[in-house]
């Protein structure tokens, strides 16, 4: 769909309706559009054999891996967020390393309703850009054991420099972002900055500056309304993932490091820490003082977008995907939006503010996180060239065709600097800058229970007035407390 | 019986079943097939990530029973199941009556109010559209800032403040109404057609007698028009209930069952359990959701069957 392919974000927003997504999955909907319906058509499990390791031979230096020369490579790759032109150039960057090789390119945007059946059937593709929001969850495919640990690629040589690991080429995070339990199962290629949205000019022209701190906040809040502009707005109907962002960023701030890994480590009492109460307390107070854009409780993130570059509201959350995605129309179109990124608009990227005077990170601390996740299945039948064509992509020369192909920045170290773009520029600047850079994991741990149960409606109902913030947090709780107590559950852990 | 009779018996039969192989074959396949796979996937938990799986009895069927949120989607189910079917056949009966029967009766024969083809082809018009065109069109309509038509209309007329936007479909409140307002201006068109299609084949003297006896149209509705279209009235009324049983396409679309599973019904949960994210075990639970669906929907169905069983009239 339309999100872009969203970086860390492990499930993704909540699914919003677009013509293409309701025709494009007429088949499952006329499946259930008999209640009767049964619900699996052709899913008779497959004979899939766990331990082969599919094609292989004897491992070299120059071939880490042990990839048969002139085997095929089944690669699967998500569309929606960076387009059907550089699967291809990966296809020729691969074959311009292993001339003999095949590799079989397929592209879609429902990665989950093509890729589960390959899945359940025991016969998944030998790579798998797993993204967009009809991705297969991540802590499913690794709970249940379908892909496969990326140890061996970040222990590789690299192609660029075959005296150098892999893992010595990339920038920071990539491994951590990829991990669950301290073992990556998916890298992740695309640099993702997050934080706060505005229009440069419309600060400029009203002499206003990007705030840092609450009091800052209220005071820029305050001139946005008597300007006629909503201070804040987010697409709640589908995107109350990017307000969960908000929150956590700002507990994160206020309460530092240790706040959040408390609540990543399903800490007793972690959602009632100071530092959640105050940011949760935000939250409601932003509704209650109607710092928010009148009506976004049905709108979804496109049609929000929309609502702030038509300048209606002059600040919000995204990450860096935001310029590409406006400048889509078959993306404004299938959210009844149109007009797209004004010619005057100077998209710019600020660190988020904190929710109160005295935060425990300085201003400046952002979010940056590879995304875009690829995977490599364990049933795939040649899996030694799921990982070689991994390897081929982590070099230079793809990265920099990546960069001029798709505009967003990627995880290989000194790629991306020479890009032309405001909105490229000032996230580039905010990431060196940022003193510290924020993270919470339990989002993409525990994500069922916790985000799509527990979170998510109720942010919904905190910013429709129908909860207050304590309800929130009681929720939160309490989910976090059964989540712990649940066995079923595999458990994840970090120290910092 | 002796050998050769029987054994033409044997012929005939096997000739029939020759035609018929195939598709029971298809059939077979294709609708028997999942149901059973369906309903043997119930007792697992079957992530569908992988090939493994293992038996786990009747857990599945006792986690519904404690899932609050079946339980409210169930619920809301069964609200479109008790009134979908009653404003939709009412309303379609409605413009039936008047489109066909409904005219001025001091003129001589029977006729619909003025104009009946056109509205007509109008009232059919909501029908032909392909519900994510439905889906689009009253989600700009239902838009829940300044930029949605009814509030932008409503705050042309000032009736609603622009701060203070009506949130229609994100409202837990209204969106059920809302959406069985849509449904029933979607549906109502055809079965306004059927109804009138079968009205035509009520013959005209019976009308004409009832005039002539005196009977005002409120009369002839009640003791001429729905008695005798009370076939057709049972079938739409078993085939809205099974409608309103599901409503998957629409509350997807529209609501994709928020907020908060204010919407949510039983078709769009089992989709969400089934292909949402991930939980252990969750297709397998899926299965269970499906089953129990099957269940409601047949027993329902014979329920409403045996209300509006009754013996035939024939025109004689």
């Amino acid at each position: 769909m339309s999100v872009r392919p969203v970086s860390y974000r492990l499930t993704g927003p909540p699914t919003p309706l677009t013509r293409r997504r309701l025709l494009g999955r007429a088949a499952a909907a006329g499946l259930l559009a008999t209640p009767a319906a049964a619900l699996l058509n052709a899913c008779a499990t497959g004979s899939g054999d766990g331990d082969d390791n599919g094609n292989e031979q004897e491992r070299t230096a120059e071939n880490p891996f042990g990839f048969v020369p002139d085997s095929r490579v089944d690669a699967v790759f998500f569309t929606g967020g960076f387009g059907t032109e550089y699967p291809n150039a990966l296809q020729e960057e691969f074959q311009r390393h292993w001339p003999e090789a095949q590799v079989g390119v397929v592209t879609t945007e429902t990665i989950a309703t093509e890729m589960q059946p390959r899945f359940a059937g025991g016969n998944p593709p030998d790579f798998l850009n797993n993204s967009g929001d009809d991705e297969l969850a991540l802590d499913g495919l690794v709970n249940d054991g379908a892909v496969i640990p990326l140890t061996e690629l970040l222990d590789a040589p690299s192609l660029d420099d075959p005296s150098k690991k892999i893992r010595d080429t990339l920038t920071a995070g990539v491994e951590e972002a990829g991990s669950f339990g301290g073992t990556m199962y998916s890298l992740n290629f695309v640099n993702s900055t997050y934080g706060i949205w505005y229009d440069a000019k419309l600060f400029r022209d009203n002499g206003w500056t990007p705030p840092t701190t609450w009091s800052e906040f209220l005071d820029l809040a305050g001139r946005m309304k008597a300007a006629g502009i909503a201070p804040f707005i987010n697409g709640n109907a589908n995107g109350l993932w990017y307000l969960q962002n908000v929150l956590m960023e700002w507990i994160n701030l206020e309460g530092g490091h240790e706040a959040v890994i408390a609540i990543d480590n399903l800490e007793p009492d972690a959602w009632r820490q100071p530092a959640v109460v105050t940011a949760v307390n935000r939250l409601q107070e932003m509704v209650d003082s109607e710092l928010v854009y009148p009506g976004m409780e049905g709108l979804t993130h496109i049609q929000a977008q929309q609502a702030w570059l038509d300048r209606e509201a002059g600040m919000l959350w995204c990450g860096t995907w935001l310029e590409a995605e406006m400048s889509d129309d078959t993306v404004l179109a299938e959210h009844e939006v149109s007009g797209g990124i004004p010619a005057d608009f100077e998209m710019t990227l600020m660190a988020p503010w904190a929710p109160s005077d005295n935060p425990a990170l300085p201003p400046g601390c952002v979010r940056n996180q590879p995304g875009e996740p690829f995977v490599i299945p364990t049933n795939a039948a040649n899996r030694a060239g799921g990982l070689e064509l991994l390897r081929v992509m982590l070099t230079k020369s793809f990265a920099e065709r990546f960069i001029e192909l798709t505009g967003s920045a990627t995880v290989v170290q000194g790629t991306g600097l020479e890009v032309d773009s405001v909105a490229f520029r000032s996230a580039a600047e905010v990431a060196a800058t940022a003193p510290d850079a924020l993270n919470w994991k339990w989002e993409g741990w525990y994500n069922a229970k916790m985000y799509v149960d527990t979170m998510e409606p109720m942010l919904g109902e905190l910013m429709a007035g129908r909860a207050s913030a304590q309800d929130l947090i009681d929720a939160m709780q309490a989910a976090a407390d059964e989540v712990r107590e649940d066995s079923s559950i595999e458990k994840f852990t970090r120290e910092a | 019986m002796t050998w050769p009779r029987l054994r033409a018996l044997l012929t005939k039969y096997l000739f029939i079943a020759g035609f018929l192989l195939l598709p029971v074959a298809i059939y077979g396949v294709f609708m028997i097939s999942p149901f059973a796979q369906t309903a043997l996937y119930s007792f697992t938990d079957w992530g569908a990530r992988t090939t493994e799986f293992d038996y786990v009895g009747f857990d599945n069927y006792l986690r519904l029973a404690e899932d609050e949120v079946f339980r409210k989607a169930f619920g809301n189910s069964l609200f479109f199941f008790l009134t979908l079917p009653v404003v939709t056949v009412a309303l379609a009966l409605f413009f039936a009556f008047m489109l066909n029967v409904g005219g001025r009766s001091n003129r001589a024969g029977v006729r619909g109010v003025f104009g009946s083809s056109v509205y007509k082809v109008i009232f059919f018009f909501p029908f032909i559209l392909s519900i994510a065109i439905v889906a689009i069109v009253w989600g700009t309509i239902f838009r829940t800032d300044r930029h949605g038509l009814a509030n932008a209309v409503l705050m042309a007329v000032g009736l609603v403040d622009q701060d203070e936007p009506l949130l229609f479909l994100s409202h837990p409140g209204t969106v059920k109404w809302l959406l069985l307002a849509i449904a029933v201006w979607g549906f109502s068109g055809f079965f306004m057609v059927l109804f009138s299609a079968a009205m035509t084949s009520i013959p005209r003297d019976i009308y004409e007698a009832a005039v002539l006896d005196g009977a005002n149209r409120s009369q002839q509705f009640f003791r001429v028009t729905l008695p005798l279209l009370r076939d057709n009235v049972s079938v739409a009324w078993v085939y809205l209930g099974i409608l309103g049983l599901d409503m998957f396409a629409l509350v997807y679309a529209l609501t994709g069952g928020g907020p908060n599973n204010a919407s949510q019904v039983m078709a769009t949960q089992i989709y969400q359990t089934a292909f949402g994210s991930y939980r252990p075990g969750q297709f397998g639970y899926a299965c269970a959701m499906g089953v129990a669906l099957a269940v409601f929907t047949l027993l329902l169905a014979i329920v409403q069957l045996r209300i509006v069983r009754r013996e035939r009239i024939e025109f004689a």
